[in-house]
């Protein structure tokens, strides 16, 4: 049974009217100040059937992570949630905020009528918007992705995973997008926690191929409206175009960037016989190459070029950035990007 | 350019050969091994930020490193010489003594000869690759072919073996005696067989002193008028210059040995007669042995002796009372005489014996005939002249004339007949042998017509006869080259083991490799030779012209063991190293994992 027939299963636990009481226990245990994570009731001994499916990038042992991660974000914000922050814009909550001189064109039902009769003036109450953040999670799909053991496709997903399930909890919109030479694959936004599953099922179906362009990607995803919110991009950034015309782009709808740099520690300390040939996962493209010293330095000259490049991009415009190899825990990397205070506020 | 070692043809298909196969190598160089990488892009960009090398130039670089590395390793081994890089071209002959005496030991283990060899190989080395060489032996064993290339020459050197025959000589060949100024003639010698060189001929020697005790004179022989007896005479040579105590032993087969010591001041010579007092017949082996003994040669010799038995002889005569007593007293011989009426009525004997009688046909037997006048008796009558056909040699050392001298032999008339003269002159013979159809043996006169009954060597010489026609055929002879009288007979040695052998016309010749008994099995039967190197010459090892000189500046001048500055091959075989490193260092030296 893989993962997607888990999460099927696993709907059915949280969606079936059969199983409503399940939900209404957890629902009723949070109220009573006894929340029970719900991740972790499907780890619960008795239901063995649904922790005993799970698949190896998201097995048992990566949600008892999130749970973690879970904790320690609570830890880090208390009682705050990112996304029950109050928006920028005043709108129809139900938490005043202000007043304010009623102009023409307001909306009478906001005026303040006992202000009216005691001052004689039309005063309009404001109220804050309750506004729920867009999240982008784009999740580099390409072929070089499959590179390294664990492969930096799985730990780019796992990653996302994580940030989904903290950025559910948070009641943000989660969007999980896969690209390589544009969109790939996304699914939808989704708010609520218990559409984790639904995402699980997305990464776990998602494949990786294909050459890399995330200024397609952006193009093709942005074209549309979305609104401002927080983009993640999880990559190794072999951009056959280069960052440059996907950072400039992506600047321009002023989102919150955050970029993961992901890479393998092969790459990065690469180990090849003298003589080799070597063969891009891409392009399939091939050069013979007699390596030397000299040579492999270079290299990493030009690798370390590529994360300070993109480092200092995102530094000129307030991103977040963090490069990490595959053979960091997922969680200690979630750590870091919780405390670079992106997700959590 | 040329090779040492090899012919032009030969060191050109070895480079060629060489070249062919590295090329094909490089061709047949499995391809590198296939790395998947995420991406080509960090690569691209290093190889463009560094100075391309070509690969196909970096290949090419390879290769040919690999093609001079090989081809210096091919000529290093064809021995390449190159004209601009030698000394002037010189003309060397080189002149090696290979007599027996060249076998003794010196104290550096080898051989006198093995000492030779070496500083002639390194006088062939000399010179550039134009230059010629002639190699000559004082034994006659090269046929001379005049100057020569160098391999040629060093083909030839090591040809050479050292002769076992008494006598050598300086060769006297065309080369060598017309020397000009650009002809430089090197002699090897110990200077012990040929004493003496012509002038211009620088001499290398090879002398060192060695003990040698040697067997100079081993003799075997019945005694006379005594037919069932045999005596032995050992001589014994000391040329050590010190006493030695040799041990003596003499083998007699189907008897005990015969052991004693003596002791030999320097230069002594011992002599020694044994009889063998038993009937005996085989191999004598006569062997000493001498502490420190340098010449082994001379320490053993060998001598057969026939078997003896009790033979029938018919006497052909009208009556001969002296003739008939004589023969009686040989106790081995059963006589009966008879008359030429009675010849076709009686039976084959071991021998006959006409007085003054021919049978009309040579009997099957050997026979003795006394002035038959018996031209037609003679085996072949091609209506040549007798002297022409029929005369061979005199051999005055014929077993029948052992202990016997015809210098007072008074001869009214003689016949003509000529087949082996064992004694007279060519014109008139006195004794005539010969081996066909059997043995026979004539005396050109009546006894009453001469003196020889009355002689005193005559019962010796008629006891001489009977054992030549009847006994079997021993010959004793020197080492070298034995030529024995029977066509395309095959020669063993007492081992068993077969001798190579040539036949010219009538006779077969081999040559002993050392002292023993060897038996030539022929369609005329068989003869045994016992061949030995017992000359007091040749045991004298020491006696060298050579033998005062302090020092040697020849041998200064031509150190052996030191590669010569001329040739290209120890200068071949360090480029090939250096080569090597170049190539391990630039190509082969892991660099990464």
């Amino acid at each position: 049974m893989g993962l997607s027939e888990l999460v099927t299963r696993l709907e059915g636990v949280f969606f079936d009217d059969s199983h409503m009481d399940v939900r209404r226990s957890c629902q009723s245990s949070r109220f009573a100040g006894r929340r029970r994570p719900f991740i972790m009731s499907i780890l619960d001994p008795n239901r063995t059937m649904a922790s005993a499916t799970l698949t190896t990038l998201f097995d048992a042992d990566f949600l008892k992570k999130l749970e973690y991660l879970k904790l320690v974000s609570n830890r880090m914000v208390p009682g705050q949630l990112r996304g029950e922050h109050r928006a920028r814009k005043k709108g129809t909550g139900v938490e005043f905020s202000d007043y304010r001189s009623y102009v023409d064109g307001d909306d009478t039902k906001d005026v303040d009528w006992k202000a009216f009769l005691r001052l004689d003036k039309l005063i309009i109450r404001i109220f804050d918007e309750e506004a729920d953040l867009p999240v982008y999670l784009f999740v580099d799909s390409s072929a070089s992705m499959r590179f390294g053991e664990p492969s930096k496709f799985d730990y780019g997903r796992k990653i996302a995973a994580a940030l989904a399930y903290i950025g559910l909890l948070n009641q943000d919109r989660i969007s999980v997008i896969g690209y390589a030479d544009g969109v790939a694959q996304q699914i939808a936004s989704k708010r609520g926690r218990n559409q984790i599953w639904r995402i699980f099922s997305f990464l776990d179906r998602m494949e990786s191929s294909g050459e890399t362009s995330l200024h397609k990607t952006f193009r093709a995803f942005f074209g549309t409206r979305r609104r401002r919110g927080l983009v993640l991009v999880a990559s190794d950034f072999m951009d056959p175009d280069g960052y440059e015309a996907a950072f400039d782009f992506i600047r321009l709808f002023r989102h919150d960037i955050f970029n993961l740099h992901i890479l393998s520690p092969e790459e990065v300390r690469p180990q090849f016989p003298d003589e080799a040939m070597l063969v891009d996962s891409e392009s399939g493209a091939s050069k013979r190459l007699r390596m030397s010293p000299s040579l492999l330095a270079a290299y990493q000259r030009e690798m370390g070029g590529l994360e300070s490049g993109i480092e200092a991009y995102c530094s000129r415009y307030g991103w977040g950035y963090v490069r990490t190899e595959t053979s960091i825990p997922f969680e200690d990397l979630i750590i870091q990007i919780f405390k670079q205070g992106r997700f959590l506020r | 350019m040329t090779f040492t070692s090899l012919s032009l043809v030969q060191g050109l298909l070895l480079l060629l050969a060489t070249a062919i196969s590295i090329f094909l190598l490089y061709c047949l160089k499995p391809p590198p091994q296939r790395v998947v990488v995420p991406s080509m892009i960090i690569w691209q960009r290093v190889l463009r930020e560094r100075k391309r090398h070509s690969d196909f130039w970096r290949w090419l670089v390879s290769l040919v490193l690999a093609l001079v590395l090989g081809l210096a390793l091919a000529s290093a081994i064809g021995r390449l010489e190159l004209e601009v890089l030698s000394d002037r071209a010189r003309r060397l002959a080189v002149i090696v003594d290979n007599s027996a005496t060249m076998g003794s030991r010196i104290s550096s283990g080898g051989t006198r000869w093995t000492r030779a060899v070496e500083i002639a190989q390194r006088l062939l080395r000399e010179g550039s690759s134009g230059s010629e060489y002639f190699v000559a032996d004082t034994a006659g064993q090269l046929v001379s072919t005049g100057f020569t290339a160098r391999r040629l020459a060093v083909e030839q050197l090591e040809s050479l073996r050292v002769s076992l025959c008494e006598t050598t000589s300086f060769p006297t060949v065309a080369p060598i005696e017309f020397v000009d100024e650009e002809t430089e003639v090197f002699f090897i010698t110990d200077g012990v067989m040929v004493p003496s060189v012509p002038p211009g001929v620088v001499t290398i020697p090879v002398f060192e002193p060695v003990d040698n005790v040697g067997i100079t004179a081993f003799d075997l022989r019945s005694v006379p008028a005594q037919s069932m007896r045999y005596e032995i005479f050992l001589e014994l040579h000391n040329h050590s210059v010190r006493p030695k105590r040799v041990a003596i032993q003499i083998d007699v087969a189907g008897d005990e040995s015969i052991q004693h010591a003596v002791l030999l001041e320097p230069g002594q010579v011992f002599g020694d007669t044994l009889e063998l007092e038993r009937y005996l017949s085989g191999p004598v082996r006569a062997l000493i042995d001498s502490p420190g003994d340098g010449f082994a040669l001379d320490n053993v010799a060998y001598a057969y002796i026939g078997m003896p038995r009790r033979v029938r002889g018919v006497l052909v005569t009208e009556g001969n009372d002296y003739l008939e007593t004589l023969l009686r007293l040989d106790p081995r011989v059963t006589l009966e005489v008879i008359s030429p009426e009675q010849l076709s009525e009686a039976e084959l004997p071991d021998f006959y014996v006409f007085d003054r009688f021919a049978p009309p046909e040579m009997p099957e037997v050997p026979a003795l005939l006394f002035s038959s006048n018996s031209d037609r008796l003679l085996p072949t009558r091609s209506g040549a002249e007798p002297e022409e056909r029929l005369l061979r040699r005199i051999e005055d050392e014929h077993p029948i004339m052992a202990h016997v001298s015809f210098t007072d032999v008074v001869v009214d008339r003689t016949t003509g007949d000529k087949e082996r003269i064992v004694t007279g002159r060519p014109k008139e013979p006195f004794v005539i042998v010969s081996e066909r159809p059997s043995r026979w043996i004539k005396v050109t006169f009546a006894l009453d017509s001469s003196n020889l009954a009355l002689q005193t060597g005559f019962p010796i010489f008629l006891t001489n006869a009977v054992n030549w026609l009847t006994g079997q055929d021993v010959l004793t002879t020197s080492l070298g080259q034995v030529a024995v009288p029977m066509a395309h007979a095959t020669v063993t040695d007492i081992a068993g083991q077969d001798l190579a052998a040539r036949f010219v016309g009538e006779e077969t010749s081999f040559s002993p490799n050392g002292p023993g008994l060897f038996t030539v099995h022929g369609s005329g039967g068989q003869i045994v030779v016992a061949a030995n190197l017992t000359s007091p010459r040749v045991s004298a090892v020491n006696d060298s012209m050579l033998g005062q000189l302090s020092e040697s500046p020849d041998i200064e001048r031509y150190p052996i063991g030191v590669v010569s500055g001329s040739e290209l091959w120890p200068l071949l075989v360090l480029i090939a190293l250096v080569l090597l490193l170049v190539e391990w260092w630039t190509y082969h030296r892991r660099m990464t994992v």
